[in-house]
């Protein structure tokens, strides 16, 4: 464990370093993602002031809902965004540099980049919405934030394990790139709650692509809507997912081949 | 080399490097297509027991969003500002410069062939689901909607033209760019209808060209725009056309001044 730690400081310092040669690009991603942000809380006030709710959800539950997905979104993205390159480091035999260190390569793959420094201005711009909603709703985050923290870091790891997945789809498809495209792009503008859509799309989204993990079921917890089952399904998402992942990565590892990189 | 043949070949260039990885547009059209089936379920949703709200029955929002959907495959330019500023700061600018070909015109060809061939495959989509599965209301004035729609796709080429010589000041510009370009997707009315937004929201962008970058063309299709309107509408566009074109050309000339590129 102190080893993974020491390594993990080393990445980070790195990284920091690598950030500091390049404050410019921190900044434009910050203002990238407020405008998107900004845009996007524009789209929900005008529906809420022409319809008053969206399938029973009220304003602040439709902003709270908001939030608490654009943080899971961007928690994923600080630490372990490294996963969005995994089907083409397999896809392109890069995948050696990481086998062959004496560390655990799936710890390598997901945590090599850190992006504490460059996502928390966004992060905290989430939660900043996410108090915003509650404080319509007349709750204080104080009070649900062991609710807020479960339910965030589960949406996280159930992202993470999706992600890889994904990545780990690749050592039988060759590339998988699109596919994590296609999913970080949905997930990104998914910010409704499930009860807009009939019941087989719910599924859909609520299984095979586990998009409900990273808002709606951990408002659901917050907000206090049907917070067991939606507990259950979190822990039980978190643990499919990594069993998952761990199946492929063994399994699909014997296949990996590469002539040096 | 005569003119006309130099840029027919950047066009067969261009269809072939489009052509050779159909999976990118595909993938932004799969992607894409997703949000819209999102918006669909949405304002289902909103829409419940209700007939009408501020003029917009159901069908027609829906078919609002397809023709948005479909406008931003053909009017597509926000990448311009990229690929220029990347030029810019890398300096390979210049070897635009040295060539015989004037570099906004390369743009454009590349640019009008791109969406040509994208909306080969747009339009057969839209008119199969409206023709064929009735899913979206027939279109309004066609003929309009396709002289809009033209206008709209040279309106958003010269519209983030300007915004890539941006790139001549601030180097590292594509997050100032990125959040101005969320409000023109706000303003040009490609998130939400603009009848929905507040009077004082309306009344600003009356004095703005974005809302013809995407919502003149779609207004006209799904009819909210009568005739005459439409008619006007169009004029709107051709002029602010005229406006932005000949800014674009005046600074650049002033940015060319800045440039300053070594080796390469």
């Amino acid at each position: 464990m102190k080893k993974y730690l020491t390594i993990y400081k080393s990445l980070s310092i790195t990284r920091l370093m690598q950030l500091a040669e390049y404050r410019a690009n921190f900044l434009m991603i910050n203002l990238a993602s407020l405008g998107y942000n900004i845009v996007t809380l524009v789209f929900i006030e005008v529906l809420l002031d022409n319809f008053g709710n969206i399938a029973g959800w009220s304003r602040g539950e439709v902003i709270v809902l908001y939030g608490v997905g654009q943080a899971t979104f961007y928690l994923y993205g600080m630490f372990i965004g490294a996963l969005n390159d995994l089907s083409e480091d397999i896809r392109l035999a890069n995948l050696d540099m990481l086998l062959l260190k004496p560390v655990n390569a799936i710890f390598m793959i997901s945590l090599r980049r850190f992006e504490l420094v460059t996502m928390t201005p966004v992060v905290v711009v989430s939660v900043a919405i996410t108090i915003y909603g509650l404080n319509i709703l007349g709750i204080s985050l104080v009070k649900v934030l062991p609710l807020y923290i479960f339910g965030v870091i589960a949406g996280t790891l159930i992202m993470a394990g999706a992600k890889l997945v994904i990545g780990l789809g690749a050592f039988w498809l060759g590339d998988t790139h699109g596919i994590g495209r296609f999913y970080r792009h949905v997930s990104e503008k998914f910010y409704f709650p499930m009860d807009v859509y009939p019941e087989i799309v719910g599924f859909v989204f609520k299984t095979i692509i586990p998009i409900a993990a990273l808002s709606y079921f951990p408002s659901q917890i917050i907000l206090g809507r049907q917070p067991i089952i939606a507990a259950v399904y979190l822990v039980a998402g978190v643990l499919f997912f990594f069993l998952l992942s761990y199946v492929m990565w063994t399994k699909g590892v014997k296949r990996y081949a590469s002539a040096s990189s | 080399m005569p003119s006309a043949k130099k840029y027919l070949l950047v066009a067969k260039t261009t269809l072939a490097d489009e052509m050779a990885y159909p999976s990118r547009f595909f993938f932004s059209f799969y992607s894409d297509g997703v949000v819209l089936i999102i918006m669909y379920f949405l304002w289902r949703s909103l829409y419940a027991g209700q007939a009408e709200v501020k003029g917009l029955t159901l069908g027609s929002i829906i078919t609002y969003y397809a023709v948005v959907f479909a406008a931003r495959k053909l009017t597509f330019a926000k990448s311009l500002y990229r690929r220029l500023s990347g030029h810019v700061k890398r300096g390979t600018l210049v070897t635009f410069l040295l060539k015989p070909i004037d570099f906004n015109s390369y743009y454009i060809v590349s640019y009008l062939t791109k969406r040509i061939y994208q909306a080969i495959i747009v339009i057969g989509l839209i008119a199969f689901l409206t023709a064929g599965l009735h899913i979206f209301d027939a279109p309004h004035n066609l003929h309009l909607f396709v002289v809009s729609i033209l206008l709209a796709s040279l309106l958003n080429f010269h519209i983030y033209l300007t915004f890539g010589l941006v790139a001549f000041w601030i180097t590292d510009s594509w997050g100032f760019v990125s959040i101005v370009g969320r409000f023109i997707n706000i303003l040009a009315g490609a998130v939400i209808p603009l009848a929905f937004f507040p009077n004082w929201v309306t009344n600003i962008n009356t004095y703005l060209p974005f809302r013809h970058m995407v919502s003149t063309p779609a207004s006209i299709y799904t009819g909210i725009f009568a005739t005459y309107t439409a008619q006007k509408q169009i004029l709107e566009q051709v002029t602010w056309l005229i406006i932005i074109f000949v800014l674009n050309r005046l600074l650049w000339r002033v940015a060319l001044k800045r440039f300053d590129a070594v080796g390469n």
